[in-house]
């Protein structure tokens, strides 16, 4: 059969706009990540406005760095790259639309409700389900878009910066599907399924596979592209990027449990989660050395053009993180670093050095093509950005590796008379205060850098010719050509069968990870059981959720002897059978709290709620003076525990039906003690009280406890001379 | 239902299994990626991102 020869246009406005979109968010997520470290190196930044409060903030600058800039990023590089490997335009402009305005639209959402306290409590899954529903929309409309143009291809051969867009696409579908999986209990409020260990094991699971497939393969697979195509010369091996795709497809999805080191996670899945953190050492850096050496003869570049800096900056940075992150899953070295600002430094040499230099470079290198520019307005200004960004990360990343591993060290120190150095935990965050400002001063030469870009880029808009779109033109494919090809060569160009192999190895490796954890609770022993929180401290569970008190406080004593002896026995998995979501957390700003219940009068509670420097004059929490005025929602109590029960925590009927009850009868004895011992008068159906109440059986909640509270028996039963 | 799988993974037959089925799965790829024979045909792969697109004089 003759190939016919067809005439068709490249879509590049829907590159344009998702450039600018990358541009406008970056500057957000950027600037919001500036707020909130000031906040940590001076905490009135809060303004005693719980909307701009840390821990409202932190997920939204989390949220906006991956899904806004790095997402637009992504779609952008993706849009262009695939429309030219393929040698079509993009499947459908209503879908690629529709794309653009609901991943914005989405992004606005979260914009408002994560400051507002809407969230789910769960790491870079904070949405609640109407936004995770519309995630779900719009990621099916990109993978329609993608696969469609894939399937109207004229080229026969998936180069293989496809495949890694594809394995994005399809993983990142099944990780945001299964951990978002929740029952709704209001309109902007839902409880996942899982609970406690499994709700560990699922969101890490997310959490990693997140930064695998989010921030790594399409990176990955624009780094393939652009590298190339800024210095003119092809892959230094494509065998070797085979081989890298491959092999981090395998790999990665077992890494989630390097998260969870040393919790009450069962041993087993910790180790698998290691092992196959460190396997990854290979592929990551046969990936950074292949990107290096493309530059092979043209090394002359690196002097002269700065979008080849930026790039191998990008790719130097992917080999550092990917070092760095193998050797923080090995166990004893995570045992220092975790919880520490080891790992937020770790991430940001990721997010930063790596996508935030591979998307300028990106960036740096359409601009002028697509706003028909002869080039960029200055190099001299590309330069300027490069170099002080790379100065801010420097001393971003020097910081805080620096104060994670001073305060590592802090916490396990040890007396010669066998007692522990630093008792106190603020003494350990004093010791590292002066590194939050150099972090500051590193993030204000990042953003720097960025308005530096930002107004060069105006300048080469400015300057920029209109462009028409040109007509391409290229051979219809026939799909009967090579008929004799080898086995895996059809394979590279069989796109359905290939996505299905790629699904295949990722979907392996999630069940046999996760499946047996998530009948574990069945198989306690009745003994080692908890008795589920009452209505009150469920309540003030949802408070702590809200706030976001696990952007800075754990709840899991790992079972490694520094946190036994600074925070009680290490934290099993009865204790957190009944978390709708886990609050396990994953850094400690502040002190553990999982055996903070009695440790201190409720009284304390409330005054360093109010005033957290009235109770600890050197501590750098923010004050949360809201939560004595804001009312607690009694009447929500009813909905919350049927959804619980459903999700098999074993309320009564009478405890689900007289919920508000059983919660504003436990308030009012708290409140009363709180006024007897000096705290004003009218708490009780205050949020402050069902937060001191859930803090105060944080650790108590023991069957077998001798220290139990009488609200775990409500209803009381009726005794002569009034109730029990 | 715990106490099986968790003997599931301490059956070290089967572990052995597993690595070395990855193994044999990363030999096979190692094997058709770098067989002589298709040399040529990855390096016109490495060229599909350089092809050159009609584009504005300049």
């Amino acid at each position: 059969m003759e190939r016919k020869l067809e005439k068709f246009f490249y879509d590049d406005n829907i590159v344009k706009m998702f450039i600018m979109a990358t541009l406008f968010w970056g500057g957000a997520a950027f600037l919001v990540g500036l707020i909130i470290a000031l906040q940590l190196a001076y905490w009135p930044l809060n303004l005693n406005l719980d909307f701009l409060t840390f821990s409202r903030l932190r997920p939204l600058h989390t949220n906006a760095a991956i899904f806004a800039f790095a997402g637009n990023a992504i779609f952008a590089g993706i849009y262009h790259s695939s429309q030219r490997l393929l040698k079509t335009r993009l499947f459908s402009d209503f879908l690629t639309k529709l794309h653009f305005w609901g991943w914005q639209t989405i992004i606005l959402a979260a914009l408002i409700t994560l400051p507002l306290g809407f969230t789910q409590g769960k790491e870079y899954a904070e949405l609640e389900w109407p936004i995770d529903l519309m995630i779900t929309i719009i990621w099916v409309v990109f993978a329609v878009n993608f696969f469609g143009t894939i399937a109207r291809r004229r080229e026969q051969h998936l180069y293989v910066a496809i495949w890694f867009y594809i394995a994005t696409i399809v993983t990142v579908a099944m990780l945001h599907v299964v951990n978002s999986i929740e029952i709704p209990v209001s309109f902007l409020q839902s409880y996942p399924v899982y609970a406690g260990v499994q709700d560990a094991l699922v969101q890490w699971w997310y959490g990693h596979n997140a930064v695998a497939f989010f921030l790594t393969t399409p990176f990955l697979g624009l780094m393939y592209y652009y590298i190339p195509k800024a210095v003119n010369r092809p892959i230094y091996s494509y065998r070797l990027s085979i081989v890298h795709f491959w092999a981090l497809v395998f790999i990665y999805i077992w890494a989630g449990p390097h998260h969870l080191l040393y919790t009450a996670l069962p041993e087993w899945s910790q180790t698998l989660g290691m092992i196959f953190s460190v396997m990854l050492w290979a592929p990551s850096w046969g990936g950074m050395i292949n990107g290096l050496l493309t530059l092979r003869g043209a090394w002359h570049l690196l002097r002269t053009e700065p979008i080849v800096q930026f790039l191998i900056a990008a790719v130097t940075f992917y080999g550092m993180a990917t070092f760095e992150g193998p050797l923080l899953s090995i166990k004893s070295v995570s045992a220092l670093g975790h919880y520490t600002d080891w790992i937020i430094g770790h991430v940001h040499g990721g997010a930063l050095g790596w996508n935030g230099f591979l998307a300028f470079g990106m960036i740096y290198y359409l601009v002028p093509r697509l706003w028909g520019a002869d080039g960029m307005y200055s190099k001299k200004l590309m330069s300027y950005h490069l170099w002080i960004a790379l100065t801010g990360i420097l001393l971003y990343y020097i910081s805080m590796v620096s104060a994670g591993i001073t305060q590592g060290l802090m916490w396990r120190a040890i007396s010669p008379t066998g007692q522990m150095t630093y008792p106190d935990f603020v003494q350990t965050v004093n010791a590292i205060r002066p590194l939050y400002w150099v972090r500051v001063f590193g993030g204000l030469l990042f953003i720097t850098g960025y308005f530096i870009g930002i107004y060069n880029i105006w300048k080469t808009i400015a300057m920029g010719k209109k462009v028409s779109p040109v007509e391409q033109q290229a051979y219809a494919l026939t799909f009967k050509d090579d008929s004799n090809e080898n086995a895996h060569r059809k394979l590279e160009g069989l796109g359905t069968v290939f996505t299905v192999l790629v699904l295949v190895s990722v979907i392996v490796g999630s069940v046999i990870e996760i499946l047996p954890t998530l009948s574990i609770h069945k198989h306690l022993p009745q003994d080692e059981q908890i008795l589920p929180y009452t209505a009150l401290e469920q309540l003030g569970r949802d408070v702590y959720v809200t706030e976001g008190c696990y952007v800075c406080h754990s709840q899991m004593i790992r079972t490694y002897t520094p946190d036994v002896i600074r925070f009680g026995p290490s934290s099993t998995i009865a204790e957190s059978m009944y978390d709708h979501p886990f609050q396990w957390g994953s850094k400690r700003t502040g002190p553990d709290l999982a055996r903070v219940g009695g440790k201190y009068p409720d009284l304390w509670h409330y005054r360093h709620m109010v005033d957290p420097r009235s109770m600890n004059n050197q501590s750098i929490m923010p004050a949360y003076g809201w939560l004595e005025t804001k009312k607690a929602d009694f009447y929500s109590l009813r909905k919350k525990l049927s959804v619980l029960r459903t999700l098999g925590v074993p309320y009564t009927d009478e405890q689900v039906s007289q919920a508000d009850i059983w919660a504003e009868k436990q308030a009012e004895e708290v409140a009363a003690q709180l006024e007897k011992d000096g705290a004003p008068a009218g708490l009780k159906d205050k949020k402050i009280v069902a937060l001191i109440a859930y803090l105060q059986c944080l650790g108590k909640k023991a069957k077998t406890g001798t220290d139990t509270s009488k609200w775990n028996n409500f209803p009381f039963k009726k005794v002569a001379g009034g109730e029990q | 239902m715990k106490q099986e799988a968790l003997a599931f993974f301490q059956n070290t037959g089967l572990t052995a299994f597993a690595s070395v089925l990855f193994f044999i799965a990363f030999a096979i790829i190692l094997y058709g990626v770098f067989q002589k024979k298709n040399r040529k045909y990855y390096e016109q792969m490495s060229q599909l991102p350089l092809e050159k697109e009609q584009c504005h004089e300049r």
